[in-house]
């Protein structure tokens, strides 16, 4: 494998070079004054992190409809956040020529809401904080399919000898690596995470989802949040699903007693239909809920369930096609029959 | 909404097990019902009358008509709701006959079953909107794929009926199959002079255009308006058609598939093709053992041929009898399954075989073997329960048909369907045998399954007319049953656009939504099942309607 050897200052100084060129911005993580979140940048690059020890949103959520012309951004983002990005790449919401996606080894997170300020920043003290000092990892996390930078145009991997190795993978990512100043190398070694973990076929059943979604106050707040829940104008938009007032009263007058408030089966279920197949179980859709339903469990589960039965993982490559869009003639008259 | 319910007794096919009179009296009572009738029959002409009436004195904007199945008389309440003045798309047609009365006899059970239904159909019809016929222009031309028999036949009547003809044909030279017969059963006729004929007076004729040593780039558009590519030698060339008929034939099946066979291996072992050269160059001795096998490439599971060739039997009766003829004191024995010497004329050909001392042995080969003196086969007699092992100088395989090596290419170009063997699907098998699911592309010849010359040509005549027909107008109306996007809504994601079979969708590169072309599309309802914002509906079928056709079949009690 051929990359290049870098440090956290060879590679601002290689964004820096970057956004010397006009029309040139890039997305990674920054401080806040507390805590360690989403940055983007225009003519300095000044404080970058290239890991970020909380979860709170899924940057490719920023991304979501850009057809600019001319205009490229660089990204240095966790596998999820790059998988949700190259999703909505495939589903014409992101220019493919804008984005320069460079994924960078995730060492896990833990919930932003959950957070005090005292998390490190290193990868290693991070893995450490994680390992050994109990702290909640995520459950997204804890059962994250690709932790690994394998991802995108590029991917910054750590090694197990705690060097930091980028690696492209497109000729966007090339492109990118001719900015960092540093001699194209074979490397040998081994990398410090290894595959994702592999976890039993999810199965539930109505009275547990029941239970679970009951606390649901149908904010569609997880709707939102969702990378890859991408429509302009949601469906549960108007009252064909979600009746309101007088469409709401004359649907009960006609149907009886019903209990309050309605449809939230009807949203989440449809809403798990419409992305299960691209979800990418970031967990987002959990971090924005108000009541803590353990929405990841289900979406997470049923999507990964529902990509194994085709072969196929969101976000792994920009020219896998999207299972549902695989559709062949001949399957029409099979549901004839 | 000013409804009106008419439910029919059909005689007493309805009324014997469905309680008519109390449903009439019962929808009279539900809001937006402005009229409810029972009648003997609805479809009669006083049936008509009652409803013509009813919607006249009444005003009805809707009409809900429960009898038999809505593919029955269709049309019929269609143009009476027309010519009574309300859009005819205000129809609703519930079966209470086929999927009610007939199922079972207990009289409770069904009216309770044809209330619901009725109801739901109601519901439905409360969602309808007034839809138009779109009418397109037609243009007076066609495209005949494939210069062989069938399709010089169809080009030959379509050209004669006025309709601009442009034939196409990927061989050098026009014929297909039956410029290589040297006699055609049963007139045994020469092949070449069959074609011949066909092709002379297809020149005489000056609105057809050939096009030889040319393929298919590129096909779009609808029926009235196809858009069609040719690649003619290198050269391309784009022409405008109203219909197609398509007619690609076949291949021959290639018997080397099968290395059992010693096909190719052994210049003794030839097909029925191969005869149609002469027998000369085989140089036979004087008093030749010949062995004809039947069914090589047809009724054949293990290479995926179930179906039967239908030529081959008379072809090995024809070769059988060729040999007969020029060698008389020739040993001629065939192995079959089955003669099916089907068309008219053959069982009495095939008795004429057996009396010129043609032996038929049942029972197929199980085995070839070749040696330096002669060919040994070896097999089990089914009738005597016997082995058999015999030897031959000569070894004729009777070859099926298998589908033409591009078909299912074509199919994709053309978007019409194939059927599990790989022949191209007719769209109904008794009631429209020549057409295909896409409207103005008709199937002739052996494309859609094997056929002998005489079928062929039929075949050929058959789907000219038909297309002839639908050309002839001039104009044509589009079904309003087809997709429309809602541009507020629409992401443009363009996942539609990749669902769509009709190629129907196209992008708006400037407001980066989605557009539905009405004349292409089939109204197939794809999209509409993939746009996850719901910004497509299909005109006609909206998601708040089958809810609500679903709630009127749940909501009583």
């Amino acid at each position: 494998m051929q990359g290049k050897r870098i440090d956290n200052e060879k590679i601002k100084a290689a964004l820096n070079r970057f956004l010397e060129k006009q029309n040139h911005i890039a997305l990674g993580f920054g401080k806040n004054s507390i805590f360690i979140t989403h940055k983007i940048y225009r003519d300095h690059v000044d404080d970058l992190f290239l890991f970020n020890p909380y979860f709170s949103i899924n940057g490719a959520t920023f991304f979501y409809r850009v057809f600019g012309k001319d205009i490229k951004a660089l990204m240095l983002l966790r596998p999820c956040e790059i998988r949700a990005m190259v999703e909505l790449i495939k589903l014409n919401q992101i220019d493919p020529e804008t984005a320069i996606m460079v994924s960078v080894d995730c060492p896990g997170a833990i919930s932003l809401k959950k957070a005090n300020a005292d998390m490190p920043h290193d990868f290693f003290e991070i893995k450490q904080a994680l390992d050994k000092n109990n702290r909640e990892l995520r459950w997204a996390c804890r059962f994250c399919r690709e932790k690994r930078a394998v991802v995108g145009d590029a991917g910054i991997r750590i090694a197990e000898d705690r060097s930091m190795w980028i690696f492209p993978y497109s000729d966007k990512g090339n492109e990118f690596l001719g900015l960092i100043d540093e001699e194209t190398i074979e490397f040998t070694g081994k990398f410090i995470l290894s595959e994702g973990v592999k976890t039993e076929p999810f199965t539930t059943d109505m009275a547990t989802f029941n239970s679970d979604f009951s606390k649901c106050i149908l904010c569609k707040n997880c709707r939102d949040m969702c990378p890859v829940c991408y429509c302009v104008d949601c469906l549960f938009a108007g009252d064909e699903y979600l009746p309101k007032g007088d469409a709401l009263i004359n649907k009960m007058l006609r149907t009886g007693t019903e209990i309050f408030p309605y449809g939230k089966e009807i949203f989440h279920m449809i809403r798990m239909y419409h992305v299960s197949q691209t979800c990418v179980g970031c967990g987002a859709c959990e971090e924005a809920c108000p009541q803590e339903i353990p929405l990841t469990k289900y979406f997470k589960g049923i999507s990964e369930r529902l990509q194994n039965l085709f072969s196929y993982m969101s976000g792994r490559d920009i020219k896998e096609v999207i299972p549902y869009l695989t559709i062949k003639e001949d399957e029409l008259n099979d549901a004839e029959d | 909404m000013r409804a009106g319910i008419f439910i029919c007794h059909c005689g007493h096919n309805i009324k014997h097990t469905v309680d008519v009179r109390y449903l009439s009296e019962y929808f009279k009572k539900i809001p937006g019902v402005v009229v409810s009738i029972d009648y003997a029959f609805v479809c009669s002409e006083p049936g008509q009358d009652i409803i013509k009436e009813s919607i006249e004195n009444q005003k009805l904007d809707r009409v809900v008509i429960a009898s038999c199945t809505p593919s029955l008389h269709g049309d019929l309440f269609r143009d009476l709701l027309k010519k009574s003045g309300t859009n005819p798309f205000y129809l609703k047609r519930v079966s209470i006959r086929e999927h009610c009365s007939w199922v079972g006899d207990d009289i409770e059970a069904n009216t309770e079953k044809a209330k619901r239904l009725i109801l739901s159909g109601l519901y439905a019809a409360s969602h309808y909107i007034p839809l138009e016929e779109k009418m397109v222009e037609v243009n007076k031309s066609a495209l005949v794929i494939g210069g062989g028999v069938s399709g010089l036949s169809a080009a030959l009547f379509l050209a004669r009926m006025g309709i601009k003809v442009y034939l196409i044909e990927r061989e050098k030279e026009l014929g297909g199959h039956v410029r290589l017969l040297n006699k055609v059963w049963p007139s045994m006729r020469n092949g070449k002079e069959i074609i011949r004929e066909l092709i002379d007076e297809i020149e005489r004729l000056d609105n057809v255009e050939i096009y030889t040593d040319t393929i298919i780039t590129n096909f779009e558009g609808f029926f009235g308006n196809y858009q069609v590519t040719i690649n003619n030698n290198g050269q391309e060339r784009k022409f405008i058609v109203g219909g197609v008929v398509v007619a690609t034939g076949f291949t021959p099946f290639d018997p080397s598939i099968k290395p059992e066979l010693h096909y190719k291996k052994d210049k003794r072992i030839v097909t029925t093709l191969d005869l149609e050269k002469g027998i000369e160059y085989l140089e036979l001795p004087k008093k030749p053992r010949v062995a004809i096998l039947h069914c090589i490439g047809s009724r054949d599971e293990t290479i995926g041929r179930s179906y039967c060739s239908r030529i081959c039997c008379i072809n090995s009766l024809k070769t059988a009898e060729e040999i007969k003829q020029r060698y008389p004191d020739s040993f001629v024995e065939s192995f079959y399954m089955d003669v099916r010497a089907h068309p008219r004329g053959g069982e009495e050909y095939f008795e004429s075989l057996q009396e010129k001392g043609v032996l038929f042995t049942r029972g197929n080969v199980a085995e070839i073997i070749p040696t330096d003196k002669n060919i040994i086969i070896r097999g089990e007699d089914t009738l005597l329960g016997e082995v058999y092992e015999k030897e031959f100088d000569l070894v004729v395989l009777s070859i099926g048909m298998s589908t033409a090596f591009d078909s299912r290419a074509l199919g994709q170009l053309l978007k019409i369907s194939l059927d599990k063997d790989g022949f191209f699907l007719e769209a109904h098998i008794k009631l429209r045998p020549f057409d295909t699911a896409v409207k103005g592309i008709f199937i002739a010849g052996s494309c859609s399954g094997p056929k002998d010359t005489e079928e062929s040509i039929n075949h050929g005549r058959a789907s000219a007319l038909k297309l002839f027909g639908m050309l002839n107008l001039g104009y044509a109306f589009v079904e309003p049953f087809i997709s429309y996007v809602d541009p507020k809504r629409c992401s443009g994601c363009r996942q539609c656009e990749e669902a769509c079979i009709a190629k129907a969708i196209k992008f708006d590169e400037k407001l980066r939504v989605v557009k539905v072309e009405e004349a292409a599309c089939m109204g197939c309802g794809l999209c509409n099942a993939t746009c996850p914002s719901s910004a497509i509906s299909l005109k006609g079928y909206f998601d708040s309607f089958i809810a609500d056709e679903i709630s009127g079949l749940l909501e009583i009690a």
